[in-house]
């Protein structure tokens, strides 16, 4: 059978998805952590480290794991969680895409048709199919690598590492929430795990904890790398738009360079948007297998509209929603591999 | 094949959401390349910005669009329009200003802002650069620049070359500037981070149109340069706009300005400069610094210990001065530059970033009031200089 997503393709999309949603989370969401945003990277890392290696546990130990795991009723409730929390998180990257949209061009252009355009463009790439998805992924991924070389060597005498310094920022109460908060969003692995694995087209096992490494690598460096161009800002304003233009119009990136760094930062928002919405309608088809791809990207446009059309996709909302995202979605699983262990040592302890 | 028309269709649905919005050509843009803000005695905020005007001079109808208070023509030596408004506060003014000129503005090519001093030295001017910063699509690179009498008056007076970039001369005559080391290179937004931040405290180019009143107030020494500061240099030529000497910012505005002389050494210890031309006694040096200039402190529970060591390379354009006499000069004049930094409680040093690493959090960092504590302390400063004789 054809594989749905190759290793490579799901490795690349579930990097440049999480990595780049984890790091606009720290960049952008959270002024509060100065220029702490690489040790909430490390934290909300070791946050998720636990369910990327029962992941890895339960592929080593069993067949066909997500389809053992997904028997029974109550999996229908779980795919429908995990679909809700895709789906806000592709009207929270919708609310950030079409933000940076008009923050650079589109400034005339009304925000209900920007969240439009972003929707339709999310559906397009499902319907295109996850391949393709991964397969933008993949360009995606080297237009950044090769934007990141660029950004790096131009700004090079920009950079000052004593600005990382105090080295906890704001100090550990204020770095803690928004560090389980970004654990949640990193718990986006697991509907792609279980759809890929469910639908018995998964061709590489065991790989969750290399990914995890890849994000925080990424997203470490991310953060560094933006910490060190400027100042912290405690008396600076903590509005998103302040922060967008920290990261996009800062004074030290000469206009040349944005011109590289703006369609690499695009590229990544919109995987980031389509491995979203993928993960939303790959999960209520587990949870409803007898509705059609078209229709279930149908209702998922109109949520993730629905949702950006809210204050859903505001700062404090995003914030307490994956704090809560966080123990939702892990768990079940982490659960689920403990007794998978009990029972594999049970089995081979003499009796 | 049903998802291929529907992909197909969406194509034009994108189209079309856009609605009938007129394109957008250079030409209908009005990008200006230069913003001044004074501050006047009515408490009004006139601006200005300087804009090229694309296949010749402003047109004469570009004259009054200024709005209240506004006013607009070309200046005959280049082809540029200077357009003003004025308004209560900047957002105000700016906003009348956006409103009454023929074209859209565009503020996204800036090179330079201009402050005038009586505007720098409010307790508006830390409100005013966030504003600024704030404002949609300003060019947060464009230098900040505080000018000793109207600052209209200085864009009105500066002619740069429209070149293949738009006006780029401006950034290079800028940077023309620093490297001698007479001013400073700091970006609107660094202006804004600095004020914002934990750490040292910005400072900004002085600048001046011709001979300037306000010049006569600083408190500067007559050295190589005659009186080495912007408004009062010794010097002719067909552009009267003036760049010499920088200010010192605290708190979101400036408290001194410094002259060139103590201009240059600031630059010098900071490493943003690496060579600059001396005179001792009548004769000409260059000095090299030979390693980034060493500053360490050591901190304490009741104040700071701050040592400075310089090593500089001395090389004579003619003559050699006397190494000693040469040594002497210079570190008076790096001791007379941080007693005016303290004395004005400014530490524009980097000297905080040095500290910060002592600190877990950024809030004992700001209890330890470090800049406070370098105001009080005692520096200690070494001069090495090594003459080149080859």
């Amino acid at each position: 059978m054809k594989p749905l997503l190759s290793g490579r393709s799901a490795a690349a999309i579930v990097f440049l998805a999480l990595g780049t949603r984890a790091s606009y989370a720290i960049a952008i969401d959270g002024p509060q952590l100065l220029n702490a945003g690489w040790i909430t990277f490390l934290m909300a890392a070791i946050g998720v480290a636990p369910l990327a290696f029962s992941m890895d546990f339960l592929e080593n130990a069993m067949q066909k794991p997500a389809a053992e795991f997904m028997k029974g009723a109550w999996v229908r409730v779980y795919s429908v969680v995990l679909a809700l929390f895709a789906l806000y998180e592709t009207g929270c990257g919708i609310f950030l895409l079409s933000g940076s949209a008009s923050y650079l061009a589109y400034e005339t252009i009304s925000a209900p048709v920007m969240f439009i355009v972003c929707g339709l463009t999310a559906a397009a790439g499902c319907m295109i199919g996850s391949e393709a998805v991964a397969g933008a992924a993949r360009i995606a991924l080297r237009l950044f690598a090769i934007a990141v070389v660029f950004v790096v060597f131009s700004q090079m005498s920009s950079y000052n590492w004593r600005w990382l310094t105090p080295v906890f920022g704001p100090g550990l109460k204020v770095i803690l929430p928004p560090a389980l908060s970004v654990s949640g969003m990193l718990t986006g692995m697991i509907p792609l795990w279980l759809f890929t694995d469910y639908n018995n087209r998964y061709v590489k096992r065991g790989y969750m904890k290399k990914i995890l490494l890849a994000i925080t690598g990424y997203g470490v460096m991310v953060s560094l790398l933006f910490a060190m161009l400027l100042p912290a800002m405690p008396k600076g304003p903590m509005t998103r738009w302040f922060q967008l233009e920290r990261l996009l119009a800062n004074g030290r990136t000469p206009q040349a360079l944005q011109v590289i760094m703006i369609p690499a930062w695009f590229s990544l928002l919109l995987v980031s948007l389509s491995f979203n919405m993928l993960c939303a309608t790959e999960m209520l088809g587990i949870a409803f297998p007898s509705t059609k791809p078209i229709w279930r990207i149908g209702i998922c446009l109109a949520a993730i509209l629905a949702i950006s059309f809210s204050p859903l996709g505001t700062r404090p909302y995003i914030e307490l929603i994956n704090l809560i995202r966080w123990p939702v979605c892990s768990i079940p699983l982490l659960i689920y591999a403990l007794i998978i262990a009990a029972k594999k040592r049970k089995a081979v302890s003499p009796a | 094949m049903k998802k291929l028309l529907l992909l197909l269709l969406i194509v034009p649905v994108c189209l079309v959401l856009p609605g009938c919005s007129q394109t957008r050509q250079p030409e209908h843009q009005a990008f200006a390349i230069s913003l001044s803000a004074d501050l006047l005695d009515d408490g009004q905020m006139l601006i200005a910005v300087q804009v090229p005007t694309f296949g010749g001079e402003a047109s004469p109808s570009d004259k009054g669009g200024g709005g209240e208070g506004g006013e607009g023509g070309s200046s005959p030596q280049s082809n540029y329009a200077i357009y003003s408004a004025t308004g209560a506060s900047f957002p105000e003014a700016l906003d009348l200003l956006q409103s009454t000129i023929p074209n859209t503005l565009k503020l996204t090519q800036l090179k330079s802002i201009v402050f005038n001093d009586k505007l720098a030295r409010s307790e508006q001017f830390g409100r005013v650069v966030e504003q600024m910063v704030m404002t949609y699509q300003i060019f947060g690179a464009a230098s900040a620049i505080m000018c000793l009498g109207s600052a209209r008056e200085f864009i009105e007076n500066q002619h740069p070359v429209i070149g293949v970039r738009l006006s780029t001369s401006i950034a290079s005559a800028l940077e023309h500037y620093f490297l001698g080391g007479y001013t400073t290179l700091t970006s609107l937004y660094g202006l804004n981070a600095s004020n914002k931040s934990i750490y040292s405290d910005p400072v900004i180019t002085v600048a001046a149109v011709g001979e300037s009143d306000e010049a006569e107030q600083i408190k500067i020494e007559p050295n190589l340069m005659g009186n080495a500061i912007a408004g009062k240099l010794p010097r002719e030529g067909s552009n009267p706009n003036q760049y010499m000497g920088c200010a010192l910012v605290l708190g979101g505005r400036v408290i001194d300005i410094l002259d060139g002389r103590l201009c240059q050494w600031m630059e010098m210890l900071n490493a943003d400069v690496k060579s600059v031309n001396y005179m001792c006694d009548g004769i000409s040096v260059q000095l090299s610094v030979l390693s980034r200039p060493k500053f360490d402190i050591r901190l304490k529970p009741d104040g700071i210990d701050v040592s400075l060591n310089v090593k500089l390379l001395a090389v004579p354009l003619i003559e050699a001065p006397d190494e000693h006499v040469l040594r002497e000069k210079i570190k008076g004049e790096i001791l007379d530059l941080i007693d005016r930094c303290q004395a004005a409680g400014v530490e524009p040093f980097n000297l905080a970033e040095l500290a910060a690493i002592n600190f877990l959090t950024v809030q004992d960092f700001q209890n330890y009031h470090f800049r406070d504590k370098f105001c009080a302390s005692d520096v200690a400063v070494t001069v090495d200089i090594v003459m080149d004789k080859s």
